[in-house]
């Protein structure tokens, strides 16, 4: 038995046993690393948890476009863009209104602040090569206490997973080795779910992975209840422009230039409750910030369009319920359908300034 | 040190400079090298360092024979570098105790305490300080003629923070020639290194984070959770220091200087002799040969071979006392070390020939060296409760909370899983290692069954490893 495992003599070890050593490993990583695609699907249904709050789904599905050569449309910010977007509903409203084959994909972060979505634009998004960028923004995201203080746990938890560990390198070849590995490689996918499970942290098929409310392309509806509940207006006022944010923009268009991929930032609409806390003059300061970045913006937060949608689109003061979303995606496809094809407006989108 | 990429991109320049400069500079290079890197550390302490060499460098040539006052400069040797060690290490816990007392007969109002910091890595230099003053003292070797050779013994890097505390005999003897760079060297070194990175990523920082909740409010743990925190930092506590001595010995294989293998599968040992054969060996064969024999033939010439083992048991309480208070300031350590002296002196007294291995080995023998090991095993964990207690009432606490309801009552899947993924993970490289009885183990494994290793190993680095690493529990010491 022992003479199974250890060889009978002893020789030392050299530079070129070494080397076949390390191409052996490389070997039985990539074989055991398919055995593993093999063999995950048989005893988890869990997705890879690479990314925190479920939106996954967005993620995979942008690496299914890409492998696959196609553009897609991305839909990126944080809560309001993850439950008011359907990528699903913009697609087939689109075909239906101008007969246009688009795919689209929303991979929204939650409580994702301007911090993260400048690594998600420059890192993530940018090398797929898409369509275009839509980041939808919102008055929270632009707070600097949201990059640093209360929105700092949703920074440190996005940095914390995989993607958002990759993203945030500075190294170009730690990154892109990190996100090459991310989208190919089962062992380093599925490495935190394994984590998990081999420390006792939680049992297999248990959690918060099991993707239950998120749509294939990262689309997670509210219910559709009505509502106008403010209680997240702390997170929105006092609201004042900081440099640090100011540049943060400044970065985003810089970096949207730069790439020539198209990025239009979507002033994200509000309840109108919310007019009754947030003052003027924040208001126009958070709209200077949008100016900043130098890009095309399309606002949905124009009163016409708080009234257009109603009440009974929102289930809280800033989040859309999923009636709501699919009359949102309904109005960005009628005004992508404009702004591309020159298929003139007919629904509400009108409200809209571009 | 050893978890920083800043600090292997040093060891590259330096290793690379190494082999590039004649060898008569390498010792200078790896001198100034290593103040380097102490500088960097503890830049506070780098003069106590340089004076503490060239103190023990001075007075060592005064202790060859037929010098005069010899024995004087001994023992100002001993208690100066003895008083170093004891004034960093012990000024907080004294003061404390003095003032205590004080305060307690009326005569203090206000307490006195002198916190000093304790300089990184002293325990380990005034150890190898003071074992090169008792090898020439009793003429085992000569005095280092070369400051830099003696400076490099002293603080030689990868050896500096928390060992191994080498011997002056060979380290020394190694230095006087020139090494040239060999294959060998390079694929040990990093044989060495990627299983040193396995124990302590692998293996040691993810049970940090898991032991963390169990030291927080210790009177709430269930007896399950007490028992998965005993288990558990038995497996961390070698795996981490394991790792550290693995790291410092590939390293300094790198640069062509032996070093001493420091541990050797502790926890399969059939009793706790051959334990502490096993266990942080560079500190108990110090503690053997500086204070257990001493302690012994001093016994001896005043009692006589009739109270052998009367002297045994005051020379081994007396000896592990010492290994414990040398670990740190508090009175766990204390009696950690005592329990240990306890435990051999039961072993020596009452199981004298526990230990010898019989010529004709039998399933008897297997029956009880298990049996053995489990014990063995269950001891020291035991005693690792007051090594990682803060007071003793801590770990009479923790105690209590290990005997307070039936463990079987709570335990769940999660559990095992939580406990035993460790305990696997450290078979994977102590089973083999035992088996192959190397530590170099993965080159005598077949080819097939070495690129299995390896890429086990790799992976085990891989899924439990994490971007921020726990500090190694010994350079605490």
């Amino acid at each position: 038995m022992r003479r199974l495992f250890i060889q009978d003599s002893e020789s030392p070890p050299t530079l070129s046993k070494l080397l076949i050593l390390v191409i052996g490993i490389i070997f039985a990583l990539v074989i055991s690393d398919w055995l593993l695609g093999r063999f995950l699907p048989l005893i988890t249904i869990e997705r890879p948890f690479i990314m925190r709050f479920e939106n996954v789904p967005g993620v995979q599905a942008l690496w299914k476009y890409s492998e696959a050569g196609i553009k897609p449309v991305i839909f990126t910010g944080s809560s309001q863009v993850y439950t008011g977007i359907s990528p699903h509903v913009f697609d087939d409203h689109l075909k239906t209104i101008a007969g246009q084959d688009v795919r689209s994909v929303n991979v929204s972060v939650l409580g994702s602040a301007a911090i993260i979505q400048r690594d998600l634009i420059k890192n993530f998004f940018i090398p797929y090569h898409p369509q275009i960028i839509f980041y939808g923004v919102e008055m929270r995201a632009l707070r600097w206490e949201a990059q640093i203080a209360e929105g700092a746990t949703f920074v440190s938890d996005f940095r914390n997973k995989a993607v958002g560990y990759a993203v945030s390198r500075e190294s170009d070849f730690e990154r892109g080795l990190l996100l090459w590995l991310l989208e190919y490689s089962n062992w380093a996918r599925y490495r935190d779910n394994m984590r998990e499970w081999l420390t006792g942290t939680r049992e297999i098929n248990q959690g918060p992975y099991i993707s239950s409310g998120v749509d294939d392309v990262g689309y997670a509806p509210f219910p559709n209840v009505v509502g106008q509940d403010t209680a997240n207006m702390p997170q929105f006022i006092p609201f004042a422009a900081s440099d640090q944010t100011k540049q943060l923009m400044i970065d985003i268009g810089t970096i949207c230039k730069q790439s020539s991929i198209q990025c239009i930032l979507l002033n994200m609409p509000l309840h109108e409750i919310s007019y009754q806390h947030i003052s003027d003059a924040e208001e126009s300061q958070y709209r200077q910030l949008l100016q900043d970045a130098g890009l095309t913006i399309w606002d949905f937060n124009t009163k016409a369009c708080r009234e257009a949608l109603g009440d009974t689109s929102f289930i809280n003061m800033n989040h859309l319920n999923s009636q709501g979303a699919e009359v949102f995606s309904k109005m960005l496809a009628d005004a992508y359908a404009q702004a591309f094809f020159n298929v003139p407006i007919k629904g509400n989108a009108s409200c809209a300034t571009f | 040190m050893f978890v920083s990429w800043e600090f292997w991109l040093f060891v590259a320049a330096v290793l690379a400079l190494y082999y590039l400069i004649p060898g008569k500079w390498q010792n200078l290079l790896l001198l100034v090298a290593s103040y380097a890197i102490y500088a960097y550390l503890e830049p506070s302490f780098v003069l106590l360092l340089a004076a503490m060499t060239v103190f023990n460098f001075w007075v060592a040539r005064r202790l060859i024979p037929d010098m005069p006052r010899r024995r004087l400069y001994f023992w100002a040797a001993v208690i100066v570098n003895v008083f170093v060690l004891l004034l960093f290490k012990y000024a907080l816990g004294v003061s404390s105790l003095v003032s205590h007392l004080l305060s307690r007969l009326g005569m203090m109002n206000e307490p006195f305490i002198v916190n000093l910091l304790l300089p990184l890595g002293l325990s380990f230099y005034s150890f190898r300080a003071l074992a090169y003053i008792f090898d020439i003292y009793s003429r085992q070797i000569e005095p280092e003629a070369n400051l830099i050779d003696f400076g490099l013994y002293i603080a030689f890097f990868p050896q500096i923070v928390s060992g191994p505390i080498v011997r002056p005999q060979p380290f020394l003897t190694a230095l006087n020639n020139a090494r040239p760079f060999k294959q060998e060297y390079l694929v040990d070194g990093l044989t060495f290194i990627f299983m040193g990175f396995f124990y302590k990523v692998a293996i040691a920082d993810p049970l940090f984070t898991t032991l963390q909740s169990s030291t927080i409010n210790i009177g709430a743990l269930t007896s399950a959770d007490a028992w998965a925190a005993l288990i558990l930092y038995t497996v961390r506590i070698y795996a981490d220091f394991a790792g550290y001595s693995l790291l410092a010995i590939g390293v300094s294989v790198w640069f062509g200087i032996p070093i001493v293998e420091n541990f050797r599968q502790p926890y399969f040992s059939r009793t706790i002799g051959i334990f502490w054969d096993r266990w942080h060996i560079s500190l108990s064969t110090w503690i053997r040969d500086y204070t257990f024999y001493p302690t012994s033939r001093f016994l001896l010439r005043r009692w006589g071979n009739n109270r052998a083992k009367v002297i045994q048991v005051i020379a081994l309480l007396v000896s592990m006392t010492i290994s414990g208070m040398w670990h740190g300031n508090g009175l766990t350590f204390v009696v950690w070390g005592l329990l240990h002296g306890v435990y051999l002196s039961i072993e020596r007294v009452f199981f004298p020939r526990v230990r010898i291995k019989p010529k004709k080995v039998t399933w008897r023998f297997w029956v009880q060296g298990a049996i053995g090991m489990v014990i063995t095993l269950a001891a020291v964990s035991m005693a690792w409760v007051f090594f990682r207690s803060a007071s003793i009432s801590e770990a009479l606490l923790f105690f209590e909370r290990l005997f307070s309801s039936n463990p079987f009552n709570d335990i769940t899947s999660l559990w095992w899983i939580k406990v035993l993924v460790p305990i696997g993970l450290l078979l994977l490289i102590d089973l083999p290692q035992a088996l192959v009885d190397s530590s170099l183990f993965l080159w005598r494994l077949r080819p097939v069954w070495r690129v299995v290793m390896c890429t086990a190993l790799l992976l085990g680095i891989f899924i439990f490893g994490s971007q921020t690493h726990a500090p190694f529990i010994y350079s605490g010491f």
